[in-house]
Protein backbone atom coordinates (compact mmCIF):
# COMPACT_ATOMS: atom_id res chain seq x y z
CA UNK A 1 0.00 0.00 0.00
CA UNK A 2 2.81 2.37 1.04
CA UNK A 3 4.71 1.40 -2.13
CA UNK A 4 1.70 2.19 -4.26
CA UNK A 5 1.31 5.61 -2.67
CA UNK A 6 5.02 6.33 -3.01
CA UNK A 7 5.02 5.31 -6.69
CA UNK A 8 1.97 7.44 -7.32
CA UNK A 9 3.55 10.49 -5.65
CA UNK A 10 6.79 9.91 -7.53
CA UNK A 11 4.95 9.80 -10.85
CA UNK A 12 3.09 13.00 -10.04
CA UNK A 13 6.36 14.69 -9.06
CA UNK A 14 8.16 13.52 -12.23
CA UNK A 15 5.26 14.62 -14.47
CA UNK A 16 5.15 17.95 -12.60
CA UNK A 17 8.85 18.53 -13.17
CA UNK A 18 8.57 17.56 -16.83
CA UNK A 19 5.55 19.85 -17.27
CA UNK A 20 7.42 22.72 -15.65
CA UNK A 21 10.45 22.06 -17.86
CA UNK A 22 8.27 22.15 -20.98
CA UNK A 23 6.72 25.41 -19.84
CA UNK A 24 10.15 26.81 -19.16
CA UNK A 25 11.48 25.87 -22.59
CA UNK A 26 8.36 27.13 -24.28
CA UNK A 27 8.65 30.43 -22.51
CA UNK A 28 12.26 30.73 -23.62
CA UNK A 29 11.02 30.37 -27.17
CA UNK A 30 8.84 33.46 -26.90
CA UNK A 31 9.54 35.98 -29.61
CA UNK A 32 10.66 39.61 -29.25
CA UNK A 33 7.75 41.90 -29.82
CA UNK A 34 8.36 43.62 -33.11
CA UNK A 35 5.91 45.04 -35.61
CA UNK A 36 5.39 42.90 -38.69
CA UNK A 37 7.52 43.77 -41.72
CA UNK A 38 4.45 45.03 -43.61
CA UNK A 39 3.55 47.46 -40.83
CA UNK A 40 7.12 48.77 -40.66
CA UNK A 41 7.25 49.11 -44.45
CA UNK A 42 4.06 51.15 -44.42
CA UNK A 43 5.46 53.50 -41.79
CA UNK A 44 8.79 53.79 -43.63
CA UNK A 45 7.03 54.98 -46.80
CA UNK A 46 4.87 57.40 -44.81
CA UNK A 47 7.80 58.91 -42.84
CA UNK A 48 10.04 59.12 -45.90
CA UNK A 49 7.45 61.04 -47.88
CA UNK A 50 6.96 63.56 -45.08
CA UNK A 51 10.70 63.86 -44.48
CA UNK A 52 11.39 64.60 -48.14
CA UNK A 53 9.11 67.64 -47.99
CA UNK A 54 10.54 68.97 -44.73
CA UNK A 55 14.16 68.35 -45.77
CA UNK A 56 13.52 70.23 -48.99
CA UNK A 57 12.28 73.26 -47.04
CA UNK A 58 15.16 73.17 -44.52
CA UNK A 59 17.83 72.67 -47.17
CA UNK A 60 16.51 75.62 -49.16
CA UNK A 61 16.81 77.84 -46.08
CA UNK A 62 20.34 76.88 -45.15
CA UNK A 63 21.88 76.71 -48.60
CA UNK A 64 24.25 79.53 -47.64
CA UNK A 65 25.64 77.54 -44.77
CA UNK A 66 28.71 75.81 -46.09
CA UNK A 67 31.15 73.72 -44.14
CA UNK A 68 34.30 73.33 -46.16
CA UNK A 69 36.35 71.71 -43.41
CA UNK A 70 35.83 69.83 -40.14
CA UNK A 71 35.46 73.05 -38.16
CA UNK A 72 34.33 76.42 -39.48
CA UNK A 73 34.26 79.47 -37.23
CA UNK A 74 32.52 82.62 -38.39
CA UNK A 75 32.91 85.95 -36.61
CA UNK A 76 30.60 88.81 -37.48
CA UNK A 77 32.01 92.28 -38.14
CA UNK A 78 29.51 93.71 -35.63
CA UNK A 79 30.94 91.55 -32.86
CA UNK A 80 34.44 92.81 -33.60
CA UNK A 81 33.16 96.38 -33.63
CA UNK A 82 31.54 95.91 -30.23
CA UNK A 83 34.90 94.77 -28.89
CA UNK A 84 36.73 97.67 -30.52
CA UNK A 85 34.19 100.12 -29.10
CA UNK A 86 34.95 98.83 -25.60
CA UNK A 87 38.66 99.12 -26.32
CA UNK A 88 38.19 102.73 -27.44
CA UNK A 89 35.94 103.73 -24.54
CA UNK A 90 37.86 101.91 -21.88
CA UNK A 91 40.12 104.76 -20.89
CA UNK A 92 41.30 108.19 -21.95
CA UNK A 93 44.98 107.44 -22.07
CA UNK A 94 45.65 104.83 -24.69
CA UNK A 95 48.90 106.00 -26.24
CA UNK A 96 51.71 108.09 -24.88
CA UNK A 97 53.62 110.37 -27.20
CA UNK A 98 56.90 111.58 -25.84
CA UNK A 99 58.54 114.64 -27.40
CA UNK A 100 62.29 114.16 -27.53
CA UNK A 101 65.00 116.77 -27.78
CA UNK A 102 64.57 118.37 -31.17
CA UNK A 103 66.98 121.08 -32.16
CA UNK A 104 66.02 124.09 -34.22
CA UNK A 105 62.33 123.41 -34.48
CA UNK A 106 62.17 126.99 -35.53
CA UNK A 107 65.21 128.75 -36.85
CA UNK A 108 65.35 132.31 -38.08
CA UNK A 109 68.62 133.86 -39.20
CA UNK A 110 68.66 137.62 -38.76
CA UNK A 111 71.02 140.40 -39.65
CA UNK A 112 70.58 143.71 -37.91
CA UNK A 113 73.06 146.49 -38.40
CA UNK A 114 75.57 144.06 -39.84
CA UNK A 115 75.27 141.79 -36.84
CA UNK A 116 74.15 138.29 -37.63
CA UNK A 117 72.24 136.27 -35.11
CA UNK A 118 69.82 133.36 -35.08
CA UNK A 119 66.53 133.13 -33.33
CA UNK A 120 65.69 129.51 -32.61
CA UNK A 121 63.41 127.30 -30.61
CA UNK A 122 64.29 123.77 -29.50
CA UNK A 123 61.96 121.20 -28.04
CA UNK A 124 63.44 119.92 -24.80
CA UNK A 125 60.82 117.42 -23.82
CA UNK A 126 57.11 116.88 -23.70
CA UNK A 127 54.40 114.33 -23.22
CA UNK A 128 50.91 113.86 -24.59
CA UNK A 129 48.50 111.17 -23.49
CA UNK A 130 46.44 110.19 -26.47
CA UNK A 131 42.92 108.88 -26.30
CA UNK A 132 41.77 106.31 -28.80
CA UNK A 133 38.50 108.03 -29.58
CA UNK A 134 37.24 105.44 -31.98
CA UNK A 135 38.30 102.40 -33.93
CA UNK A 136 35.65 100.98 -36.21
CA UNK A 137 35.71 98.34 -38.89
CA UNK A 138 34.01 99.57 -42.00
CA UNK A 139 34.85 96.82 -44.44
CA UNK A 140 35.78 93.17 -44.33
CA UNK A 141 36.58 91.92 -47.79
CA UNK A 142 39.31 90.48 -49.97
CA UNK A 143 41.08 89.16 -46.86
CA UNK A 144 41.49 92.67 -45.57
CA UNK A 145 39.92 94.64 -42.74
CA UNK A 146 39.47 98.33 -43.25
CA UNK A 147 38.97 100.52 -40.20
CA UNK A 148 38.75 104.16 -39.28
CA UNK A 149 40.98 105.16 -36.42
CA UNK A 150 40.64 108.42 -34.50
CA UNK A 151 43.03 109.47 -31.76
CA UNK A 152 43.56 112.76 -30.06
CA UNK A 153 45.00 114.29 -26.94
CA UNK A 154 46.76 117.18 -25.36
CA UNK A 155 49.73 117.68 -23.10
CA UNK A 156 52.68 119.92 -22.41
CA UNK A 157 56.02 120.49 -24.04
CA UNK A 158 59.06 122.29 -22.75
CA UNK A 159 60.81 124.57 -25.19
CA UNK A 160 63.93 126.65 -25.05
CA UNK A 161 65.56 129.01 -27.45
CA UNK A 162 67.00 132.39 -28.12
CA UNK A 163 65.40 135.55 -29.35
CA UNK A 164 67.63 138.39 -30.30
CA UNK A 165 70.43 136.73 -28.47
CA UNK A 166 68.54 136.28 -25.24
CA UNK A 167 67.98 132.70 -24.01
CA UNK A 168 64.71 131.63 -22.54
CA UNK A 169 62.73 128.52 -21.66
CA UNK A 170 58.99 128.11 -21.71
CA UNK A 171 56.40 125.45 -21.58
CA UNK A 172 53.41 125.25 -23.83
CA UNK A 173 50.27 123.23 -24.29
CA UNK A 174 50.19 120.95 -27.31
CA UNK A 175 47.29 119.33 -29.16
CA UNK A 176 47.62 116.21 -31.27
CA UNK A 177 44.99 114.64 -33.50
CA UNK A 178 44.81 111.88 -36.08
CA UNK A 179 41.94 110.41 -38.04
CA UNK A 180 42.58 108.10 -40.92
CA UNK A 181 41.56 104.92 -42.68
CA UNK A 182 43.82 101.99 -41.96
CA UNK A 183 43.90 98.41 -43.15
CA UNK A 184 44.87 95.06 -41.71
CA UNK A 185 45.76 92.09 -43.84
CA UNK A 186 44.14 88.87 -42.64
CA UNK A 187 46.68 86.10 -42.48
CA UNK A 188 46.47 82.54 -41.35
CA UNK A 189 48.94 81.13 -38.88
CA UNK A 190 49.38 77.43 -38.38
CA UNK A 191 48.91 77.62 -34.63
CA UNK A 192 45.19 78.30 -34.73
CA UNK A 193 45.36 82.07 -34.85
CA UNK A 194 44.32 84.69 -37.34
CA UNK A 195 46.96 87.37 -37.71
CA UNK A 196 45.75 90.90 -38.33
CA UNK A 197 48.80 92.47 -39.90
CA UNK A 198 48.77 96.26 -40.28
CA UNK A 199 49.26 97.27 -43.89
CA UNK A 200 51.92 100.02 -44.14
CA UNK A 201 50.41 103.45 -44.51
CA UNK A 202 51.68 106.97 -43.86
CA UNK A 203 49.37 108.81 -41.52
CA UNK A 204 49.42 112.47 -40.58
CA UNK A 205 49.52 113.38 -36.92
CA UNK A 206 48.34 116.96 -36.65
CA UNK A 207 50.37 118.86 -34.09
CA UNK A 208 49.39 122.28 -32.81
CA UNK A 209 51.00 124.47 -30.18
CA UNK A 210 51.81 128.12 -29.62
CA UNK A 211 55.26 129.39 -28.77
CA UNK A 212 55.62 132.60 -26.87
CA UNK A 213 59.32 133.16 -26.39
CA UNK A 214 60.30 136.63 -25.29
CA UNK A 215 57.42 138.21 -27.12
CA UNK A 216 58.16 136.04 -30.08
CA UNK A 217 54.72 134.68 -30.82
CA UNK A 218 54.67 131.73 -33.14
CA UNK A 219 51.58 129.61 -33.69
CA UNK A 220 52.95 126.24 -34.69
CA UNK A 221 51.18 123.63 -36.78
CA UNK A 222 52.89 120.60 -38.07
CA UNK A 223 51.79 117.36 -39.63
CA UNK A 224 54.05 114.64 -38.40
CA UNK A 225 54.22 111.59 -40.60
CA UNK A 226 53.62 108.32 -38.79
CA UNK A 227 53.89 104.85 -40.20
CA UNK A 228 50.82 102.86 -39.13
CA UNK A 229 52.59 99.51 -39.30
CA UNK A 230 55.29 100.84 -36.96
CA UNK A 231 52.88 101.97 -34.31
CA UNK A 232 50.60 98.94 -34.31
CA UNK A 233 52.10 95.47 -34.07
CA UNK A 234 50.40 92.48 -35.72
CA UNK A 235 47.50 91.19 -33.61
CA UNK A 236 46.96 87.45 -33.11
CA UNK A 237 43.32 86.55 -32.77
CA UNK A 238 43.03 83.05 -31.30
CA UNK A 239 40.45 81.00 -33.15
CA UNK A 240 41.06 77.36 -32.43
CA UNK A 241 38.99 75.36 -30.01
CA UNK A 242 40.36 73.20 -27.25
CA UNK A 243 43.42 71.28 -28.22
CA UNK A 244 42.97 68.61 -25.58
CA UNK A 245 39.88 66.60 -24.72
CA UNK A 246 39.54 63.96 -22.02
CA UNK A 247 37.69 61.12 -23.65
CA UNK A 248 35.65 59.08 -21.14
CA UNK A 249 35.91 55.40 -21.92
CA UNK A 250 33.69 52.74 -20.40
CA UNK A 251 35.55 49.78 -19.03
CA UNK A 252 34.86 46.19 -18.09
CA UNK A 253 36.44 46.83 -14.73
CA UNK A 254 34.40 49.93 -13.96
CA UNK A 255 30.92 50.18 -12.50
CA UNK A 256 28.18 51.74 -14.66
CA UNK A 257 28.67 55.47 -14.71
CA UNK A 258 32.40 55.18 -14.03
CA UNK A 259 34.87 55.68 -16.82
CA UNK A 260 38.52 55.83 -17.64
CA UNK A 261 39.44 59.28 -18.88
CA UNK A 262 42.04 59.27 -21.60
CA UNK A 263 43.40 62.64 -22.74
CA UNK A 264 43.51 63.11 -26.47
CA UNK A 265 45.24 65.79 -28.43
CA UNK A 266 43.33 67.61 -31.14
CA UNK A 267 45.54 68.79 -33.95
CA UNK A 268 44.26 71.43 -36.31
CA UNK A 269 45.65 71.34 -39.82
CA UNK A 270 44.78 72.73 -43.27
CA UNK A 271 43.80 75.94 -41.49
CA UNK A 272 42.50 78.80 -43.54
CA UNK A 273 41.52 82.38 -42.68
CA UNK A 274 39.48 84.57 -44.97
CA UNK A 275 36.74 87.15 -45.21
CA UNK A 276 33.32 86.36 -46.56
CA UNK A 277 30.21 88.53 -46.66
CA UNK A 278 31.64 90.95 -44.07
CA UNK A 279 32.52 88.08 -41.74
CA UNK A 280 35.84 86.77 -40.57
CA UNK A 281 36.12 83.06 -41.24
CA UNK A 282 38.54 80.51 -39.86
CA UNK A 283 38.42 76.85 -40.79
CA UNK A 284 40.46 73.74 -40.15
CA UNK A 285 40.52 70.01 -40.39
CA UNK A 286 41.33 68.01 -37.30
CA UNK A 287 42.90 64.79 -36.25
CA UNK A 288 42.79 63.26 -32.83
CA UNK A 289 45.59 61.42 -31.11
CA UNK A 290 45.61 59.73 -27.75
CA UNK A 291 48.23 61.20 -25.44
CA UNK A 292 50.28 58.34 -24.07
CA UNK B 1 6.49 2.75 -17.07
CA UNK B 2 9.70 2.74 -19.13
CA UNK B 3 7.59 3.32 -22.21
CA UNK B 4 5.93 6.35 -20.55
CA UNK B 5 9.28 8.00 -19.80
CA UNK B 6 10.64 7.29 -23.30
CA UNK B 7 7.43 8.75 -24.74
CA UNK B 8 7.66 11.89 -22.59
CA UNK B 9 11.34 12.39 -23.42
CA UNK B 10 10.53 12.00 -27.14
CA UNK B 11 7.80 14.64 -26.84
CA UNK B 12 10.17 17.01 -25.05
CA UNK B 13 12.85 16.45 -27.72
CA UNK B 14 10.24 17.13 -30.40
CA UNK B 15 9.10 20.33 -28.73
CA UNK B 16 12.63 21.47 -28.15
CA UNK B 17 13.70 20.82 -31.73
CA UNK B 18 10.55 22.60 -32.89
CA UNK B 19 11.73 25.66 -30.98
CA UNK B 20 15.20 25.24 -32.45
CA UNK B 21 16.49 25.61 -28.94
CA UNK B 22 19.30 23.19 -29.46
CA UNK B 23 20.06 24.44 -32.92
CA UNK B 24 23.48 25.99 -33.13
CA UNK B 25 23.32 29.12 -35.17
CA UNK B 26 25.69 31.41 -36.88
CA UNK B 27 24.08 34.40 -38.42
CA UNK B 28 20.67 32.82 -38.65
CA UNK B 29 17.81 32.15 -36.32
CA UNK B 30 15.94 35.45 -36.06
CA UNK B 31 14.02 37.41 -38.60
CA UNK B 32 16.66 39.94 -39.54
CA UNK B 33 14.32 41.67 -41.99
CA UNK B 34 11.79 42.29 -39.24
CA UNK B 35 14.45 43.87 -37.04
CA UNK B 36 15.88 45.85 -39.94
CA UNK B 37 12.53 47.29 -40.97
CA UNK B 38 11.48 48.04 -37.41
CA UNK B 39 14.80 49.85 -36.90
CA UNK B 40 14.49 51.84 -40.10
CA UNK B 41 10.96 52.85 -39.22
CA UNK B 42 11.99 53.91 -35.71
CA UNK B 43 14.90 55.99 -37.00
CA UNK B 44 12.75 57.66 -39.65
CA UNK B 45 10.07 58.45 -37.06
CA UNK B 46 12.65 60.08 -34.84
CA UNK B 47 14.20 61.97 -37.74
CA UNK B 48 10.79 63.20 -38.83
CA UNK B 49 9.91 64.53 -35.37
CA UNK B 50 13.25 66.34 -35.09
CA UNK B 51 13.05 67.73 -38.62
CA UNK B 52 9.56 69.05 -37.90
CA UNK B 53 10.90 70.91 -34.86
CA UNK B 54 13.77 72.40 -36.89
CA UNK B 55 11.41 73.35 -39.65
CA UNK B 56 9.23 75.27 -37.15
CA UNK B 57 12.35 77.03 -35.84
CA UNK B 58 13.25 78.05 -39.37
CA UNK B 59 9.81 79.46 -39.96
CA UNK B 60 10.32 81.87 -37.07
CA UNK B 61 11.20 85.46 -37.79
CA UNK B 62 14.46 85.42 -35.86
CA UNK B 63 17.15 85.33 -38.50
CA UNK B 64 19.11 82.17 -38.93
CA UNK B 65 22.83 82.03 -38.41
CA UNK B 66 22.86 85.65 -37.20
CA UNK B 67 25.16 84.89 -34.31
CA UNK B 68 28.07 86.98 -33.15
CA UNK B 69 30.19 83.90 -33.57
CA UNK B 70 29.24 80.52 -34.90
CA UNK B 71 31.06 77.24 -34.93
CA UNK B 72 30.06 74.64 -37.48
CA UNK B 73 31.21 71.04 -37.23
CA UNK B 74 30.81 68.71 -40.14
CA UNK B 75 29.81 65.06 -40.06
CA UNK B 76 33.40 63.95 -40.52
CA UNK B 77 34.48 65.81 -37.40
CA UNK B 78 31.78 64.07 -35.33
CA UNK B 79 32.85 60.75 -36.78
CA UNK B 80 36.48 61.49 -35.95
CA UNK B 81 35.46 62.07 -32.33
CA UNK B 82 33.34 58.93 -32.17
CA UNK B 83 36.00 56.83 -33.91
CA UNK B 84 38.01 57.08 -30.70
CA UNK B 85 35.52 54.62 -29.22
CA UNK B 86 36.34 51.91 -31.72
CA UNK B 87 37.53 48.82 -29.83
CA UNK B 88 36.41 50.32 -26.49
CA UNK B 89 34.97 47.76 -24.11
CA UNK B 90 32.34 47.89 -21.41
CA UNK B 91 29.58 45.99 -19.67
CA UNK B 92 25.94 45.92 -20.74
CA UNK B 93 25.00 44.08 -17.57
CA UNK B 94 26.75 41.93 -14.98
CA UNK B 95 27.11 38.99 -17.35
CA UNK B 96 27.41 40.73 -20.71
CA UNK B 97 30.43 42.60 -21.85
CA UNK B 98 30.85 44.31 -25.20
CA UNK B 99 33.41 45.66 -27.55
CA UNK B 100 32.60 48.50 -29.94
CA UNK B 101 33.48 47.19 -33.38
CA UNK B 102 32.43 50.24 -35.33
CA UNK B 103 30.62 53.53 -34.90
CA UNK B 104 29.15 55.88 -37.48
CA UNK B 105 27.29 59.11 -36.99
CA UNK B 106 24.89 60.60 -39.46
CA UNK B 107 23.88 64.22 -39.21
CA UNK B 108 20.43 64.98 -40.54
CA UNK B 109 18.14 67.99 -40.47
CA UNK B 110 17.13 68.31 -36.84
CA UNK B 111 18.92 65.26 -35.49
CA UNK B 112 22.12 63.32 -35.31
CA UNK B 113 22.17 59.58 -34.96
CA UNK B 114 25.15 57.49 -34.01
CA UNK B 115 25.04 53.77 -34.67
CA UNK B 116 27.37 51.64 -32.60
CA UNK B 117 28.16 48.14 -33.75
CA UNK B 118 28.66 46.20 -30.54
CA UNK B 119 29.91 42.69 -30.24
CA UNK B 120 28.27 41.59 -27.02
CA UNK B 121 29.41 38.47 -25.21
CA UNK B 122 27.26 36.85 -22.58
CA UNK B 123 29.40 34.88 -20.19
CA UNK B 124 26.56 32.88 -18.66
CA UNK B 125 25.36 31.51 -21.98
CA UNK B 126 28.66 31.82 -23.85
CA UNK B 127 26.94 33.69 -26.65
CA UNK B 128 28.32 36.34 -28.98
CA UNK B 129 25.81 38.69 -30.60
CA UNK B 130 26.62 41.49 -32.98
CA UNK B 131 24.26 44.31 -32.09
CA UNK B 132 23.50 47.63 -33.67
CA UNK B 133 22.88 50.24 -31.02
CA UNK B 134 21.29 53.40 -32.38
CA UNK B 135 21.73 56.52 -30.32
CA UNK B 136 20.56 60.04 -30.61
CA UNK B 137 23.45 62.50 -30.34
CA UNK B 138 22.57 65.32 -28.01
CA UNK B 139 24.67 68.40 -27.44
CA UNK B 140 24.27 70.35 -24.23
CA UNK B 141 26.06 73.29 -22.77
CA UNK B 142 27.83 72.86 -19.48
CA UNK B 143 29.64 75.98 -18.35
CA UNK B 144 31.93 76.66 -21.29
CA UNK B 145 31.92 73.14 -22.61
CA UNK B 146 29.87 71.46 -25.23
CA UNK B 147 28.77 68.14 -23.85
CA UNK B 148 28.16 65.51 -26.44
CA UNK B 149 25.83 62.81 -25.13
CA UNK B 150 24.49 59.73 -26.78
CA UNK B 151 21.00 58.57 -25.90
CA UNK B 152 20.32 54.97 -26.98
CA UNK B 153 16.89 54.47 -28.50
CA UNK B 154 17.13 51.23 -30.39
CA UNK B 155 19.01 47.96 -30.32
CA UNK B 156 18.85 45.44 -33.11
CA UNK B 157 20.75 42.22 -33.50
CA UNK B 158 22.68 41.91 -36.72
CA UNK B 159 23.96 38.40 -36.34
CA UNK B 160 24.80 35.81 -33.74
CA UNK B 161 28.32 34.67 -34.21
CA UNK B 162 28.57 32.01 -31.56
CA UNK B 163 26.25 30.25 -29.16
CA UNK B 164 22.98 28.50 -28.85
CA UNK B 165 19.91 30.03 -30.36
CA UNK B 166 17.83 29.96 -27.19
CA UNK B 167 20.59 31.68 -25.31
CA UNK B 168 21.06 34.17 -28.14
CA UNK B 169 17.40 34.96 -28.11
CA UNK B 170 17.44 35.35 -24.38
CA UNK B 171 20.37 37.72 -24.45
CA UNK B 172 18.84 39.72 -27.31
CA UNK B 173 15.52 39.83 -25.47
CA UNK B 174 17.25 40.93 -22.36
CA UNK B 175 19.15 43.65 -24.12
CA UNK B 176 16.17 44.94 -25.99
CA UNK B 177 13.98 44.89 -22.92
CA UNK B 178 16.74 46.48 -20.92
CA UNK B 179 15.86 49.95 -19.86
CA UNK B 180 17.66 52.03 -22.46
CA UNK B 181 18.07 54.79 -19.92
CA UNK B 182 20.18 52.44 -17.87
CA UNK B 183 22.21 51.53 -20.90
CA UNK B 184 22.94 55.22 -21.22
CA UNK B 185 25.11 54.88 -18.14
CA UNK B 186 27.47 52.74 -20.18
CA UNK B 187 27.86 55.48 -22.75
CA UNK B 188 29.64 58.39 -21.20
CA UNK B 189 29.08 62.03 -22.15
CA UNK B 190 31.99 63.57 -24.03
CA UNK B 191 32.91 67.09 -23.02
CA UNK B 192 34.30 69.24 -25.79
CA UNK B 193 35.65 72.41 -24.22
CA UNK B 194 34.46 75.25 -26.39
CA UNK B 195 37.04 77.53 -24.94
CA UNK B 196 37.75 79.61 -27.94
CA UNK B 197 40.43 81.68 -26.25
CA UNK B 198 38.40 84.45 -24.66
CA UNK B 199 41.21 86.93 -24.81
CA UNK B 200 42.68 88.90 -27.67
CA UNK B 201 46.06 90.30 -26.75
CA UNK B 202 46.83 93.66 -28.29
CA UNK B 203 50.60 93.76 -28.24
CA UNK B 204 52.31 96.87 -27.05
CA UNK B 205 55.29 98.52 -28.70
CA UNK B 206 57.52 101.54 -28.63
CA UNK B 207 58.35 103.45 -31.79
CA UNK B 208 60.92 106.16 -32.24
CA UNK B 209 60.16 108.69 -34.94
CA UNK B 210 62.89 110.84 -36.36
CA UNK B 211 61.37 113.69 -38.29
CA UNK B 212 60.99 117.40 -37.93
CA UNK B 213 59.92 116.66 -34.37
CA UNK B 214 61.51 113.68 -32.68
CA UNK B 215 58.96 111.52 -30.94
CA UNK B 216 58.62 108.26 -29.12
CA UNK B 217 55.24 106.63 -29.28
CA UNK B 218 54.47 104.19 -26.49
CA UNK B 219 51.60 101.85 -27.18
CA UNK B 220 50.93 99.76 -24.06
CA UNK B 221 49.95 96.12 -24.18
CA UNK B 222 46.27 95.44 -23.58
CA UNK B 223 43.97 92.48 -23.55
CA UNK B 224 40.43 92.41 -24.78
CA UNK B 225 38.64 89.86 -22.64
CA UNK B 226 35.24 88.59 -23.58
CA UNK B 227 32.65 85.98 -22.78
CA UNK B 228 30.65 84.03 -25.29
CA UNK B 229 27.41 82.27 -24.50
CA UNK B 230 25.85 79.48 -26.48
CA UNK B 231 22.58 80.71 -27.99
CA UNK B 232 21.52 77.81 -30.12
CA UNK B 233 22.66 74.41 -31.33
CA UNK B 234 21.16 73.29 -34.59
CA UNK B 235 21.56 70.04 -36.47
CA UNK B 236 21.52 70.09 -40.22
CA UNK B 237 22.29 67.57 -42.87
CA UNK B 238 26.00 66.81 -42.52
CA UNK B 239 26.67 69.66 -40.07
CA UNK B 240 26.07 70.97 -36.56
CA UNK B 241 25.94 74.70 -35.98
CA UNK B 242 26.62 76.19 -32.56
CA UNK B 243 25.60 79.83 -32.39
CA UNK B 244 27.23 82.01 -29.75
CA UNK B 245 26.56 85.52 -28.54
CA UNK B 246 29.02 88.02 -27.12
CA UNK B 247 28.10 88.51 -23.48
CA UNK B 248 30.71 90.67 -21.86
CA UNK B 249 33.74 92.58 -23.08
CA UNK B 250 36.35 94.25 -20.98
CA UNK B 251 39.82 95.60 -21.52
CA UNK B 252 42.67 95.08 -19.12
Amino acid sequence: MINLITNYNLRITVFGIIFLLILLFLSSCSTIELPPVEESNKKIIEYRTQLQEIDKFINSKNAELKTEKDVDIKVQKEMLNRMLAVLANNRKEDLTILFLKTKNLIKDDKKVLGIEYTNFVDIDKGQVKMDLKSLKLIRLEKNKMEAIIEIGGNGDISLSGKNTGISASISSGVDLYLKDNVEFKIENSNDGNIILRPIPKKMKLKTKFTIELLKWNIPWREEIELEFSDIISPISVPMSLATEIDFPFPSKSKKPGQFNYIPCKINFFDTKALTESENLIWMANINIMKIK
Amino acid sequence: MKFSYTFIISIITLILSGCTVVEHIAGVGFDSEQFEKARESKILELRLKSAEKLSKRMELNSPLFDYDLSVAFNEEMVNKLLAQYKDATGMLDDATDYVIKDVKAKLENGSAIASFELLAHNETHNVDVLLLLDCLILIDEEKKDLVLKVEPFNISPITTTRGVYSAAKEIINKMIKLNLANLNKSLPPLKIPLNIENKIPIPGNKTDIKSKINLTIVNPERNIKFNLKIKEILFFKEKIVVGLGLEKVEVE
